[in-house]
């Protein structure tokens, strides 16, 4: 895999985002002025119960646990499945992943209450549960992407089994496979706002407390947030994406 | 060496390859052909093990293949498909290296290793190094397939269709290019095609298989001459006499021959008239001019006059045309003899329409 020419000045820019994004979220000053501009009815328009660093954090604890729980059994069901041995279970896996998209994250959480209890365990449980499914679908879809004359040249040349795996057909679906995770991270960070119904914390925070306090500045803080950390991820993620891939 | 010892392959009650024994000696370019499933893919992938036998026994250099651990045999014995199946994700000198990598080899063997592949497949190393599998033409991805089949340097190559997919142009070229490196090489070849025009032009020995079943196995030349019943006679085809022709070089018909120097005193003339009508003609440095109906000439002036001009590289046969091109000149030209010339166009002997006649009479009755 060749890097692009250009691959050393992506990073920089990358980090460059990532030390934006860091200063925008510790400035709590500026986010005062605008939504006091925004909001000049309100009496308070800054969460009072925590700053933005911390309810960053908490978030950021949530997606990052449940997410790479989330890769790692997505990726190894994914592979089992399309594996001679676990083949069987290959629709299963197809169905559940297609079916469990229909399937609000509320109810997963509500569901997860009565086993797990309140905070923070029941909702990584319940993000985990829903992010895996897009990553399931689309390791699923990018193995049996990978040409057959391709796997067939690969063992007939002398790989085995764990080789062609890992020389030919997880870098030929990489892409895909890559493509399914930011779909689910993105939507995890979205999905996490609402572990703050179950005492998980979070960017849900000021969502929530703002709905019921009718204070709509508390809701754009958190809401704003959570939208800037989804845009950071999906852009991050797309750029391992974009340095990953062998088509130009 | 390759030894089938009555291998067969059955999948539920069916065969699909039924009690195959044959030997393909080394160095041989062995060709398996038939009619589509009638088992010449599965006895291909029998030999690496792709597909392992129901029953029977495969030996290569004396030693039953089942005895190796798969990817082991398969490192040493390249293997090219029709499809090419170049990895798309690597660039042509990754997708070389990867035998010698699964071999572990140094990284400068590699590296060497692939400028010389690259070069004998007639591929520019400096400029094909570093290109991605789509950026070749099907001709090109495999010219990369035969040389990362060549890699490791294995004593057998197994071809399943390897130059189905290609223009016939290019396909021809690949096939007498491909004939030039296994015959350098000395590879051991077991070449699957459906094509019998591809198997009379490249192979040593020519198995036919039939419903699971070798129905005749051997050298081109014979299964031309004698098929073995109407199955084979009906597969190689009605034009099987002029197929049989292509295998053989005018060298093996041709006759000595006489000529005039066109500058030379005609003292011999009847000595000449003796042997026949007509004369070739060359110059003094024997190349050929034409030919004369010796009954016409007398004196010098006349043999000018009498000349029959002919332009050398056009009616005239090299001793490495094969019979069949030389057969088709003469119906194209009109004459039942050609001049058989070197490459300086000088004059070596001719050959006749009735030698190949006589020759087609003489190999279809044995």
């Amino acid at each position: 895999m060749r890097a692009a020419p250009a691959g050393r000045r992506e990073w920089i820019k990358a980090a460059l985002l990532i030390l934006i994004f860091a200063a925008l979220i510790s400035n709590m000053a500026l986010w005062e002025a605008l939504l006091r501009f925004l909001f000049p009815g309100e009496k308070d328009v800054l969460y009072p119960q925590a700053d933005l660093t911390q309810l960053v954090g908490e978030h950021l604890a949530l997606v990052l646990i449940s997410s790479a729980l989330a890769i790692i059994v997505g990726l190894g069901i994914g592979i089992f499945v399309t594996r001679p041995a676990g083949k069987d279970f290959l629709r299963i896996a197809n169905d559940l992943s297609s079916l469990g998209q229909t399937f609000p994250p509320v109810a997963v959480l509500a569901l997860a209450v009565p086993l797990l209890g309140f905070g923070f365990k029941p909702t990584v449980t319940a993000l985990f549960i829903y992010s895996v499914l897009p990553i399931l679908r689309n390791t699923i879809a990018g193995l049996e992407t990978v040409p057959q004359d391709s796997i067939e040249a690969a063992y007939g040349m002398g790989m085995s089994k764990s080789q062609v795996l890992a020389r030919v057909e997880l870098p030929l679906a990489l892409q895909v496979i890559l493509a399914g995770i930011r779909v689910s991270v993105v939507v995890n960070i979205g999905t996490a706002t609402i572990g703050v119904v179950v005492g998980a914390g979070g960017l849900g925070s000021p969502i929530i407390s703002g709905l019921v306090r009718g204070n709509p500045a508390f809701v754009l803080e958190g809401a704003l947030a959570a939208a800037l950390l989804a845009l950071l991820a999906d852009f991050l993620i797309g750029k391992v994406e974009h340095s990953l891939s062998w088509s130009r | 060496m390759i030894e089938l010892l009555s291998v067969s392959k059955k999948y539920g009650d069916a065969f699909a390859v039924k009690d195959i024994s044959m030997v393909i000696g080394k160095g041989e370019l062995c060709v398996l052909i038939g009619p589509s499933g009638c088992g010449k893919s599965t006895t291909l992938k029998m030999i690496n093990r792709m597909i392992e036998p129901s029953s029977g026994d495969i030996l290569i250099d004396s030693e039953s293949a089942a005895t190796f651990r798969p990817e082991l045999l398969r490192r040493r014995i390249g293997y090219v498909i029709q499809s090419v199946g170049l990895f798309p994700h690597m660039t042509v000198e990754e997708n070389i290296a990867v035998v010698p990598r699964l071999l572990k080899w140094e990284r400068s063997r590699v590296a060497a290793r692939i400028a010389e592949l690259l070069e004998l497949v007639k591929l520019d190393p400096l400029k094909y190094r570093e290109k991605y599998p789509a950026e070749l033409s099907g001709g090109e991805a495999q010219r990369v397939g035969v040389a990362r089949a060549l890699a490791a340097d294995p004593p057998i190559l197994l071809m399943d269709e390897p130059f189905g997919a290609i223009d016939p142009l290019s396909r021809e070229r690949l096939q007498y290019e491909f004939v030039k490196i296994q015959k350098e090489l000395g590879k051991t070849v077991v070449f699957v095609t459906h094509d019998i025009d591809e198997a009379i032009r490249i192979a040593d020995k020519i198995a036919i298989l039939r419903a699971g079943e070798l129905v005749q196995y051997d050298t081109p030349e014979n299964i031309l001459a004698a098929p073995a019943n109407k199955f084979v006679h009906d597969f190689v085809g009605i034009d099987r006499a002029l197929k049989r022709l292509s295998r053989f070089k005018v060298g093996k018909l041709m006759r000595p021959t006489t000529s005039i120097a066109i500058a030379n005193r005609l003292t011999s003339l009847d000595e000449l008239r003796k042997k026949g009508r007509f004369s070739w003609v060359t110059d003094e440095n024997m190349r050929l001019q034409g030919w004369v109906e010796l009954t016409k000439i007398a004196t010098e002036k006349e043999l000018k006059e009498a000349l029959t001009e002919l332009d050398a590289d056009v009616v005239s046969a090299h001793v490495d045309t094969s019979l069949k091109n030389a057969l088709s000149k003469m119906l194209e030209h009109g004459v039942k003899t050609l001049a058989v010339v070197d490459e300086n166009t000088r004059l070596t002997g001719e050959i006749r329409m009735e030698d190949i006649v006589d020759f087609t009479d003489g190999g279809d009755s044995t």
